[in-house]
């Protein structure tokens, strides 16, 4: 009885880990070996999060997916945890088949960095980090450009009082997900922004410390509002959903990423910064079913029409005026007239720079 | 004092109240366990149940009060699963506590796919409404830190007496405590320790699970995955600071609260974010080293 119900409960816990994985060479078997060009077949590995996630995982495979109506086969698989990922991209890889295998989000690297040097005859696209290798290909957006976007847009609306429930304080917060260099590339582009069209503005700044802790990015986020930040924007992933609630609570008003998030709070979210990752990947993997795609760090950003300040089903009142600026602003990054800082040391010599 | 002094003295303190409720209510659970003999190291699965049961308690009733219901009685439910392991089966404890850490992402993982299509966030919920309470919420200060807090708040204050009392001053209280230290008491009694110690296996999944529902659906309104974020080991922390005593475990989880609550406003004075955010967890430290010291003298003396 015992030693049965250990069975069962191993079974269990093996079958709970796995549970969400899909068996990644389905159909690969049968399919004959050293085509891979003629065959064109592209395989995803997506982030732990999983498909459905209405992120990142979802906007990666659709771009990926549209090759499929060109006849282009495309496998997915969704891991379950970190340690997955090595074994995953070997699996893939050992197919030998696949014209580029795209690993979504900046928690696989490590593993890339790995299994990559196993595989040199084999292409990796990975999105959202720069990650080392001959046969790596790093897709990314320019973050400070989104950053810069959504601070021009806070900036300018804290300064004119324009938002009802403002509290007149002339400050805005940001709420990242970890102190990192990607996520305080956001931050560099929204305080610079942000001054840039307001220099009087103050810009609070505050980290979760994970991706996953919406209850903790909601009492950041209430902090920042009661410190009389009118606008906070929230950068950390699944953690910044709890920034949304705590905007609702507070009557403040806050700024979203990477997807259209504005329906999520419609009467608190005033825009998205959104990235088109289905366009920017629907491209690097047509590179790599062309064989044109090169290894190294293939960015987008504003000058691809990529990045905007997304407004629809937001129910903030903005005037076209200010959306207006914010264009003109995005077009001066767009024609390369403004160069933006990546890092927070950098925005004071920006400014020093470009301030009117 | 300047008035704005006061009122982000308030707002650290009314932070410190929430930030502390979730622990409070899982190191309860933990503490009654542990007193029957059954180590709790489950609590971060036992939270993470009762957070998601809770939200879909709440999405399939449009009530967050069944919501709460059902976040209690699955964690509680759930809990009873490492008992019969445990207690039955005898199984190593430390090794099936920590099974249940395990198992509980896996399990909801499973569910959010089923029912909400994404392992990620789930639909919006109706959610637990903070309460203005009578006199108080007129009071400035007083008012802005004790009032507008959800009723889990009030009811684990009320709750960590309650199983004081039963603890130290009843006779079940009496049995919990020597089915941890004097099983054969028990036996000789004619009672089944046994019983006593699933019935406080199913108090703590129920404590760890209110817990959970808190964050789910008082806090926020949504479940998302790995939500729980340590909370549950951190109220082992707390347990075993409170020397097991559930109104001690009330002093812990503000002590706990109170140190998240204040690296969150020390974040915004431009200090770096990594040195502060480990403040809690090196707080946890002094404490426990600091018990061992303690606990030492006392064995000599």
């Amino acid at each position: 009885m015992k030693r049965a119900f250990s069975v069962l409960v191993c079974a269990a816990m093996i079958f709970s880990l796995t549970a969400c994985g899909e068996d990644p060479v389905s159909d690969g078997k049968d399919a004959p070996e050293g085509d891979a060009a003629a065959s064109g077949k592209l395989a995803v590995i997506t982030g732990t999060g999983g498909l459905g996630d209405q992120n990142l995982n979802d906007y990666v495979y659709s771009g990926v997916k549209m090759h499929e109506a060109e006849g282009v086969t495309v496998d997915v698989v969704q891991p379950s945890d970190l340690a997955d990922f090595p074994n995953l991209q070997t699996l893939y890889a050992e197919e030998g088949t696949y014209s580029t295998i795209v690993c979504i989000g900046f928690d696989q690297k490590e593993a890339l960095t790995t299994v990559s040097k196993e595989f040199p005859d084999q292409s990796f696209i990975i999105c959202d980090t720069e990650c080392e290798g001959s046969n790596v290909t790093s897709v990314v957006f320019r973050a400070e450009e989104t950053g810069f976007q959504l601070g021009v847009l806070a900036g300018l609306l804290v300064k004119e009082g324009a938002l009802e429930n403002s509290r007149g304080n002339n400050t805005i917060g940001f709420v990242g997900g970890s102190d990192i260099a990607t996520i305080n590339q956001f931050a560099a582009g929204y305080e610079a922004g942000a001054r840039l069209v307001n220099p009087d503005v103050t810009v609070l700044r505050s980290y979760v410390g994970s991706f996953s802790d919406p209850t903790t990015a909601t009492e950041l986020a209430t902090s920042l509002y009661e410190q009389g930040a009118d606008i906070v924007f929230a950068c950390a992933g699944g953690s910044g959903l709890g920034v949304f609630t705590a905007a609702e609570k507070q009557n403040g008003y806050a700024l979203g990423i990477e997807t259209n998030q504005n329906a999520l709070s419609p009467d608190c979210i005033i825009a998205s910064g959104t990235r088109a990752w289905d366009e920017a990947i629907y491209d690097a993997t047509q590179k790599a079913l062309d064989g044109t795609l090169e290894s190294g760090l293939l960015s987008y950003g504003i000058s691809d029409g990529m990045l905007q300040a997304e407004r629809a089903d937001s129910n903030v009142p903005v005037s076209d005026e200010i959306m207006e600026e914010v264009a003109a602003y995005s077009q001066r990054v767009a024609d390369g007239s403004l160069k933006l800082p990546t890092t927070l040391e950098e925005v004071d010599s920006f400014l020093a720079e470009y301030a009117e | 004092m300047g008035n704005e002094q006061l009122s982000l003295i308030a707002s650290v303190l009314s932070a410190t109240l929430r930030m502390s409720v979730p622990l409070g209510f899982a190191a309860i659970g933990g503490a009654i366990s542990e007193r029957s003999g059954i180590i709790a190291l489950g609590l971060e699965g036992y939270m993470t149940i009762g957070a998601f049961f809770a939200v879909l308690g709440a999405y399939t009733t449009n009530s967050a009060a069944f919501g709460l219901l059902a976040g209690a009685l699955a964690a509680g439910i759930f809990a009873l699963i490492y008992g019969f392991v445990s207690i039955h089966l005898k199984a190593q404890q430390t090794v099936s506590g920590l099974g249940m850490n395990t198992i509980a992402p896996g399990l909801v993982a499973i569910l959010m796919v089923a029912i909400f299509g994404n392992k990620g966030k789930s639909a919006l919920t109706p959610n637990l409404q903070p309460i203005e309470l009578p006199v108080i919420s007129k009071i400035p200060f007083l008012g802005e830190v004790f009032s507008g807090h959800t009723i889990l708040l009030y009811a684990f204050l009320l709750v960590a007496v309650l199983s004081w009392v039963i603890m130290y001053k009843t006779p079940e209280g009496i049995r919990l405590r020597s089915a941890g230290t004097n099983p054969e008491v028990i036996e000789a009694l004619g009672l089944s320790v046994k019983a006593i110690q699933y019935r406080a296996v199913f108090a703590s999944g129920i404590l760890a699970g209110i817990g959970g529902a808190y964050l789910s659906i008082a806090q926020l309104n949504f479940y998302s995955s790995d939500m729980v974020s340590g909370r549950g080991f951190i109220a082992i922390a707390v347990f075993v600071f409170a020397g097991w005593n559930p109104v001690r475990c009330i002093w812990a989880s503000l002590l706990f609260g109170f140190t998240e609550a204040i690296q969150m406003r020390l974040q915004t004075l431009g200090m770096p974010s990594q040195i502060i955010q480990m403040l809690p967890y090196f707080c946890t430290l002094l404490v426990l080293a600091n018990i061992r010291t303690s606990r030492k003298k006392h064995h000599i003396m």
